[in-house]
């Protein structure tokens, strides 16, 4: 009968023991904050330079389509149809982004958990296609918001830079 | 009547009510992910189950229902399924012990390890919470409570319109939220934006604090009823900002077991009709 108890206990220990471990491993960006049984949701760390860009373009994600521009980590930037298309271009060729997030996009990452998903997958297939740093790997990434799952067509990778 | 409900309340130990609030919520969760003809079966052998009152096999039909879902789902699995997924495992051993012991109905009044195992695993969810805020630290400069504002607001409508202008030099800017000493040159009323960057801020902090103190502060608390009032707000109001409703119902049950008796099993079954309610309202009738 104490066997049941005991391996309770053993359950609320790893319980207590993983979210500390959780926090250091997120911390360390061995893997987002919100994933992997943690609690820490909403909580993000400070962009930091040369971590991530992705480009969100406002129509895809109405569109529940997010274009995605991955070289330096961790950076965001809007791409609203008001901005002139030259600029736009010029943008993304210079790669030269700062920290920012759009309020549309930042909204709908936090609601959506766009922003640390497009982190996990795109580090992963950084990594799988062994791109470098200024590579630019484009991804056409559907949302299936129900079950919260993401789908990525990397046929579209081959266009290389855009 | 009062009296009546309070003897039929008698047969129901807590532990039951915590478990037929998980599999009425394993039941929500099958008919998003599977439709209503799984969710039917079980919803059915969830009654059936029920009916012989074998609340070891609900906990486990409802900890395989989680577990099919977090490993369908990994590794962009929604953390609160692991929560439940654990609830529902403690809640099966301790009826498969209690049947072994035949002692179920002894121990209706009093905290079995469960509950107490229940209580330490959803305290450490808030604080660990607040405590990995805090460590990473961008939660706290209100950032994000500042666009969700933005958004809403005319006046910031026309303000990040204005900074889109200048797009390149000032998004640092814009994403710090602090302004350079350029926007303020150039004329723009920032008042409001100085005010709600403020209330962002504590907002944000505010949070992050109620998630550290709240749970301490009702396990310390001689008289709980209070700070349980307090947790109930802040929790509901989180959920509903955030839009996690879904997680907000689990915390409610969670936090009810925190209720000082008589109050409690009242409290359990009034979130687990709420929820039930809410749930039916949303996916059927609205």
């Amino acid at each position: 009968m104490k066997n049941f108890q005991k391996i309770a206990q053993l359950i609320v220990a790893l319980a207590l023991v993983w979210p500390p471990i959780h926090i250091v491993a997120s911390y360390n960006e061995l893997f987002s904050a919100w994933r992997f049984f943690g609690w820490g949701m909403y909580s993000e760390i400070s962009p930091t330079e040369n971590k991530k860009l992705i480009i969100a373009d406002l129509d895809s994600i109405v569109n529940d389509e997010l274009l995605g521009c991955s070289s330096h980590l961790r950076e965001v930037i809007y791409c609203s149809e008001k901005i002139d298309e030259e600029i736009k271009e010029r943008i993304v060729d210079d790669i030269i982004f700062s920290n920012a997030f759009s309020p549309a996009f930042r909204r709908f990452a936090f609601f959506n958990r766009v922003d640390q998903l497009v982190d996990s997958l795109m580090s992963d297939r950084m990594e799988r296609f062994n791109l470098t740093q200024h590579q630019l790997a484009v991804g056409k990434i559907e949302l299936d918001r129900l079950s919260e799952t993401m789908r990525l067509d990397w046929s579209l990778i081959e266009k290389g830079n855009p | 009547m009062l009296l009546s409900y309070r003897q039929n309340l008698d047969n129901f130990p807590q532990e039951e009510i915590i478990a037929v609030f998980f599999a009425t919520k394993a039941t929500y969760l099958s008919y998003l992910f599977w439709g209503a003809e799984i969710s039917f079966l079980i919803l059915a052998s969830f009654a059936t189950c029920l009916f012989f009152r074998r609340m070891e096999t609900i906990c486990l039909i409802t900890a395989t229902i989680l577990l099919v879902k977090i490993i369908g789902t990994f590794p962009y699995t929604i953390n609160h399924f692991m929560f439940e997924f654990l609830i529902a495992i403690l809640l099966f051993l301790w009826f498969i012990e209690k049947l072994d012991a035949s002692c179920l109905r002894g121990e209706i009044d009093r905290d079995s390890w469960v509950i107490h195992y229940g209580k330490i695993i959803f305290a450490s969810v808030w604080i660990y919470a607040g405590i990995q805020k805090i460590v990473q630290g961008e939660y706290l400069n209100g950032q994000f409570f500042l666009f969700t504002f933005a958004e809403n607001s005319d006046q910031m409508k026309h303000l990040m319109a204005f900074m889109q202008s200048f797009l390149r030099s000032d998004l640092l800017a814009l994403n710090s939220a602090y302004l350079s000493s350029d926007f303020v040159s150039r004329g723009i009323n920032l008042e409001s934006f100085q005010s709600l960057r403020m209330l962002s801020i504590a907002i944000g902090w505010s949070v992050t604090l109620s998630e550290i103190i709240l749970p301490i502060w009702v396990i310390a608390a001689r008289r709980k009823l209070l700070p349980c009032l307090v947790w109930y707000a802040i929790q509901v109001s989180i959920g509903y900002f955030s839009k996690e409703i879904d997680f907000m119902w689990s915390c409610l049950i969670m936090q009810g077991l925190f209720v000082p008796n008589p109050y409690r099993k009242s409290v359990l079954v009034a979130t687990l009709i709420s929820m039930t309610v809410f749930h039916c309202l949303g996916r059927f009738v609205l």
